[in-house]
């Protein structure tokens, strides 16, 4: 018999009304910590679901940023400069060696030394380390795997995907916490607008292969193109998904946390079941429902609806699909078939294995190959195939962490989604997300006293600081000089500017006037007099 | 040192608009140069929103705030003119007169040739050829002899932008927009952008914005405009606050811009700046616009089983056809047809303009060439003998001569106009055509080409073509109504000999509507106990008006919300058969049925004074019928809620109950009904269905008529393309209707400075205030001129 759900926005199907969408309370908070040496660490707070307990646990460190303020309250010189995702501790041997197991698409146990110091997903103050270190990675993987046979190619291939997908997976999750700050009463009080997008904007690119180059003056820009690709891919699922379920004559039910409506699922009408109405697949992903014989047996989850005409009516889950993500909605969970999903994403990565890893075929090298698989993408695509893998793994990772942390479905349901949810994973690095309470607690605990360690953050924010003092003052020729000189004198020689007070100053005049000529340089209007307060954006 | 540059810049601009305000007010019609910034869609709710200083004292739209709310006139209550859609509500205000174009699509109901006024691509990629030198809609403009406000100045003297209503083509924009698309910039903006996201639209809006500022600077170029149609696209597609915002600062910034460029013009003094925009757009941020397929649902049995021709395919973006740049013409087959399954190329049956998205402008074929089409189909495929036969033939004669008149009527007309069209052809033919070597040499010097020699070939061609299809039209016609008894024996005719293929035939009566054939019954043909042809039990009918309003969603899942897609009905009715109808109202022309539902409906009665001043009146009615023999039968009934238009139940409406059931003129309902929920929709209506006096080629126009003008319920759309859940428009409420007009000017153009007119205006009035303010008005213009902006002429208008 049927379990009494609570998805609020579900709570009445009635035909002709609408269904109320809760206002619920905010799911997170952010709390501030003062950091020695001139800094906050800025921690978001968020519920998430305990593997023991059962229940949502209402108050776990979900990510934290750290903002160096130069030791004062004025907020017009401060610089982010690092985003630590807590609930993604760093992998065991054991992953490691699974990720590198070519062909193995299962996870590989969570025994994690999760009180170690975790180490940031990203560095704001200089995104493009990263893809410095992602490109020395392939051409090491071009020049020294890739030419010494098919099991060593295969194996590196493997683990750099695994790994490459593994920290895309922390990035979007970290992103789809911070997207639920925007809905926060006051959220001006602890992250202003400027810093909230620009951190948002630097995860969003840190998953493009070059993202981490982009110059901060156009973060702005990105954020924006970022959100309206967002909003419009929302937007435009929710009404095809809406409108595929009224051709099939099946239920729609969008949802998420606060007000963003970012997934939804389908149900049909128990009584329907022997209905011959006409069925048709297409962007659904499903099969044809009407006479299928499990669902006549199906004895889980059932919610009743009420019609104005005074009918109820008893509904049975299809589908949950996630409306982030470009052209189509993306099945997650098939209700009939709950492997399907994995099986496609599994068939998808073993093509591109096999094809890259064991035979060793490069697209780049291979025309033919290149210009085959480019049209074969192009119609498949046409059609609503989902082929993008990133934005499979955001569409995943986002529905994973915003059905975690929402606190208004019934828990029950709530654990049977992300069983099924999680059972997609096919990372080895990746962890159970159940576990994740535990550790965020103790990485945030971790992070703590490596912030409050005179010989930890601080340190490491004045060689920061140092090295933005040198961005701004010296050009790129005099920077990769005095970087030579210290390589050529294996580190005898370092360039340090001079005494840390003066340069702090100079360092504060920098930021200022990079401000200000930001602003300007938009063509914002200036009114007469005034170089800055509302002007700036 | 930029910072600094860019700093004094702004500093200079802020400064002079300062200054500005302090001047006093010169003689006015001393603009001697347009600049006309266009944007596709602007709401102005969106500018009093982010142009006026928020909670905190921050202005979003700092220049549009500066410019023109503190330096220039700020129009309050500007409305689009019909309906809130582009490509008619453009034409009407660069042309100041009466509509001509009043879809984004129209098919010529006799032959199925589509204007299709918003596809470029046809335009780009065929001018070449010479197929055509003009949008669509400059074509037609042209063809019934209306011109719009870019011709009142000579061709070497204005810059036209791209936009739906374009004449002649800048290559050298499009030329410089792709070269500099890698070279305007450095290297390092380049690579930023190509990780962000390109985007191509872009890079023409910058290079149309370098040719508009290189043109200010040119004091030989009396008219410049700048078209944008991004805030449209972007508030079609998302509803988020924060993405349109991005838009409109953006404009912001190229306000500014073009501003600046202004005033370092050698006409600065004497240049007027004008943001103007076609239409609102209904868009919130707390709810989806849900869209409903008019198309699957006329493809449907309980919608008659249809095919049905679209400009778009639906779902384009699922469809590789879809990839197709050409298309203005997609037949969507049904299933479900009953008497013409297959056929869906030659007898697509139903055209529909969806474009807009909130309302739906349906063609049905001709009822009467429905029934004769399927009781050929009965005599010559089916082979029935015996009785049956003799009745069916019985009845396809006795429906031929009762349509006898009709048709007879109409191919007279039709000949008249084939006579007139040989007679242009061989005009136009006779004229020396322009020398393509001048064009070229303007083309060469100026980047640009005037394209008389294509517009004279593309021309020719096209009536040419027309006269083909009129004439192919015009002889099948003649064969149907020749034909005889002794006509039909097995094999003597194909059905496409005596049935026009590709054709709606005449408009329809609201009897048709009523009572539409979709396909013979269940039963198939039926004999009377007379042995004559049961005629209602041998087809299958669709009430149309009926089974629109009875049209339902499951699948609704926002608050506020109507589960009904359709709002109500808009069909025009009969001068006389209203008159007899009515009896009291002797004086009254074609009116117009609105109908909502059972009980729902209304009757917008109309008369023209002898100065051409339009007056109308709302009549509640019930129970609205017409018989078959064309009478009418009307009930007057109490004014209550819940009728079209919701006049009753408004509160924005300034007016008593009893005010509202009696004749005003069009100003007067303006004033009262503006600010309500269909703001001035009931005017709207008059100029979307209704003959204007003074309308150009009303015969002509009068073949791209449609039967029904369906409007969506609030937050519904019928986009079929893709998916708009941002917001949509082409609807009557004041959320689509309300555009935007601001005007701002050197210091002799006269232009009033912080003069906010609260006092409503339509589209009508934009060209003749502009042409006052050039001093060159136009006796034979339609609407009036804005007054406020003129104090010293017209001693009605509010002193500043």
């Amino acid at each position: 018999m049927g379990l009494k759900l609570r998805i609020s926005s579900i709570a009445a199907f009635t035909v002709g009304a609408a269904i109320a969408s809760a206002q619920t309370a905010p799911t997170v908070r952010v709390e501030r910590q003062a950091v020695p040496g001139g800094a906050e660490l800025l921690t978001v707070f968020g519920s998430l679901p305990d593997r023991y307990t059962k229940t949502a646990e209402t108050d776990v460190p979900l990510l934290s940023v750290l903002r160096d303020t130069l030791g004062d309250k004025d907020p017009e010189n401060d610089q982010l400069r690092y985003v630590w995702v807590l609930t993604a501790p760093r992998p065991t041997l054991l992953q490691r060696a699974a990720a590198a197991t070519p062909f193995y698409y299962w996870r590989a146990g969570a025994a994690k030394d999760s009180g170690r110091r975790p180490s940031p997903v990203l560095n704001l103050s200089a995104p493009g380390e990263t893809v410095w270190k992602s490109l020395a990675g392939s051409v090491a993987q071009l020049v020294a795997f890739d030419t010494n046979g098919a099991v060593l190619r295969s194996a590196t291939r493997s683990y750099r995907n695994n790994a490459r997908d593994h920290r895309q997976l922390h990035l979007l999750s970290g992103l789809a916490t911070l997207s639920q700050l925007e809905d926060l009463p006051n959220i001006q009080n602890v992250l202003t607008e400027p810093e909230l997008l620009s951190i948002q904007a630097r995860l969003a690119l840190s998953a493009r292969t070059f993202g981490g180059f982009v110059s901060d003056a156009n973060l702005p820009l990105a954020y924006i193109k970022q959100r309206t690709k967002t909003t419009e891919d929302r937007a435009h699922n929710w009404e095809l998904l809406r409108q595929r379920a009224e051709a099939n004559g099946l239920y729609f039910e969008p949802f998420g946390l606060s007000d963003s409506l970012t997934q939804a699922l389908l149900w049909i009408a128990k009584d329907d079941l022997d209905s011959n109405h006409p069925f048709d697949s297409q962007l659904l992903g499903i099969s044809n429902p009407y006479g299928d014989a499990r669902l006549k047996k199906h004895a889980s989850y059932t919610k009743l609806v009420h019609h104005e005409q005074g009918t109820t009516r008893e509904l049975i889950p299809l589908a949950l699909y996630a409306l982030d993500h470009p052209k189509a909605p993306l099945l997650l969970v098939d209700y009939r078939n709950t492997r399907a999903p994995k099986k496609r994403e599994m068939l998808r990565r073993a093509a591109v294995d096999t094809v890259a890893g064991v035979i060793g075929y490069s697209k780049w090298a291979d025309w033919p190959y290149l210009a085959g698989t480019s049209a074969w993408d192009f119609v498949r695509a046409r059609h609503g195939a989902p082929n993008d893998r990133l934005a499979r793994l955001k569409a995943y990772s986002q529905t994973r962490r915003w059905l975690a942390m929402d606190p208004e479905i019934s828990p029950d349901f709530r654990e049977d989604l992300l069983h099924r949810l999680d059972a997609l994973g096919t990372n080895p690095l990746e962890d159970n997300i159940f576990d994740e309470t535990r550790f965020a607690k103790a990485q945030y605990a971790a992070l703590l006293q490596y912030a409050m360690d005179p010989d930890g953050l601080e340190v490491k924010m004045l060689h920061d600081r140092n090295a933005e003092v040198r961005r701004y003052e010296h050009n790129l020729g005099a920077r990769i000089g005095l970087r030579t000189a210290t390589l050529f004198t294996l580190g005898i020689y370092k360039h340090r500017e001079d005494d840390t007070a003066i340069w702090s100053a100079r360092l504060d005049q920098h930021r200022r006037a990079a401000r200000l000529s930001a602003a300007a340089g938009k063509g914002v209007y200036i009114p007469t007099g005034q170089t800055d307060g509302n002007a700036l954006r | 040192m930029l910072f600094a540059k860019r700093t004094a810049r702004f500093a200079f601009c802020a400064a002079f608009l300062v200054l500005g305000t302090a001047n006093a007010q010169p003689a006015p019609n001393n603009v001697e140069r347009l600049v006309i910034i266009k944007v596709d869609g602007l709401p102005q709710g969106v500018l009093d929103r982010y142009a006026q200083p928020d909670a905190g004292g921050r202005v979003r739209l700092g220049w549009i705030n500066e410019i023109f709310a503190r330096n220039g006139v700020w129009m309050e209550n500007f409305y689009t003119r019909g309906i809130s859609l582009s490509a008619p509500s453009w034409s009407l205000m660069e042309t100041g007169q009466h509509l001509v174009i009043h879809g984004n699509v129209e098919y010529d109901r006799y032959t199925l040739r589509s204007w299709d006024y918003l596809n470029f691509f046809p335009f780009y990629l065929t001018y070449p050829a010479s197929k055509h030198a003009d949008m669509p809609g400059v074509e037609l403009l042209d063809q019934v002899g209306v011109p719009l406000l870019l011709d009142r100045f000579p061709f070497d003297q204005r810059y036209q932008s791209f936009q739906l209503l374009q004449r002649g083509i800048w290559w050298g924009t499009l030329q410089r927009s792709l070269r500099q698309r890698f070279t305007a910039q450095p290297l390092k903006e380049l690579f930023d952008e190509w990780q962000i996201g390109f985007s191509f639209s872009k890079s023409v809006y910058q290079s149309t914005e370098r040719d508009v500022l290189r043109n200010l600077k040119n004091p030989n170029i009396k008219y410049i405009d700048y078209f944008t149609g991004e805030y449209d696209h972007t508030a079609h597609l998302t509803n988020d606050r924060v993405a349109q915002l991005h838009v409109v600062e953006e404009l912001d910034t190229l306000v500014g811009r073009i501003w600046q460029g202004i005033q370092e013009s050698p006409l600065a003094d004497r240049t007027a700046l004008i943001l103007v925009s076609d239409h609102g757009m209904n868009t919130s941020e707390s709810v989806y616009s849900q869209g409903y397929s008019l198309v699957d649902w006329l493809n449907s049995g309980a919608g008659g089983g249809h095919h049905v021709i679209t400009n778009r395919h639906p779902l384009t973006e699922f469809k590789l056809k879809g990839l197709d740049p050409l298309v203005s013409e997609v037949v969507t087959a049904s299933k479900e047809s009953s008497y013409l399954p297959g056929r869906s190329a030659e007898y697509p049956t139903v055209v529909l303009d969806l474009d807009g998205n909130e309302r739906a402008n349906i063609g049905l074929r001709d009822n009467a060439l429905n029934q004769l089409q399927i009781l050929v189909q009965e005599l010559t495929q089916k082979k029935i003998t015996g009785p049956m036969r003799v009745a069916v033939l019985q009845a396809f004669l006795q429906i031929l001569e009762r349509e006898r008149p009709r048709f007879a009527a109409q191919l007279a007309e039709l000949r008249e106009q084939l006579t007139d069209l040989r007679r242009a052809i061989q005009d136009h033919a006779n004229e020396a055509p322009p020398v393509a070597k001048r064009a070229k040499k303007i083309k060469a010097e100026k980047g640009r080409d005037s394209g008389e020699s294509v517009r004279w070939n593309a021309r020719l061609d096209r009536w040419k073509a027309e006269e083909r299809a009129d004439m192919e039209y015009v002889a099948v016609m003649e064969r149907l109504l020749a034909l005889a008894e002794t006509d039909f024996d097995p094999g003597k005719f194909k059905i496409e000999e005596v049935i026009p293929r590709k054709s709606l035939g005449g408009l329809n009566s609201i009897y048709d509507l009523q009572h539409y054939v979709v396909g013979t019954s269940a039963e198939c043909m039926q004999l009377a106990p007379d042995g004559s042809l049961d005629f209602a039990h041998s087809f299958r009918t669709v009430d149309y008006l009926q089974a629109l309003s009875d049209i339902s969603v499951r699948n609704n899942v926002q608050k506020n919300v109507s589960n009904k897609p359709v709002d109500f009905i808009a069909l025009r009715v009969d001068r006389a058969a209203l008159a007899r109808a009515l009896r009291e109202e002797s004086d009254m022309e074609d009116g117009i049925w609105l109908r909502g539902g059972n009980g729902k409906e209304a009757l917008l009665l109309t008369r023209h004074s002898s100065s051409g001043t339009l007056s109308i009146r709302y009549l509640p009615i019930e129970g609205f019928k017409e018989t078959a023999s064309g009478e009418l039968r009307i009930q007057k009934c109490d004014f209550s809620a819940g009728a079209p238009l919701q006049l009753f139940e408004d509160d924005a409406i300034q007016a008593p109950h009893e005010w509202l059931l009696e004749w005003h003129d069009e100003r007067e309902w303006l004033n009262a009904v503006h600010r309500s929920k269909y703001s001035n929709g009931i005017i709207g209506l008059a100029e979307q269905l209704l003959d204007q006096p003074g309308q150009p080629e009303p015969r002509r126009l009068a073949r791209l008529r449609t039967d029904m003008l369906v409007f969506a319920n609030d937050h519904w759309n019928f986009n079929v393309r893709g998916f708009n859940p941002g917001g949509n428009h082409a609807s009557l409420f004041r959320a689509s209707t309300h555009s935007v007009l601001l005007f701002a000017g050197g210091k002799e153009t006269g232009i009033p400075k912080g003069l906010k007119v609260a006092a409503p205006y339509d589209g009508l009035s934009f060209l003749p205030t502009v042409l006052q303010m050039m001093g060159r008005p136009e006796a034979e213009l339609r609407g009036p001129v804005i007054e406020e902006m003129f104090p010293k002429q017209f001693a009605t208008a509010p002193q500043q």
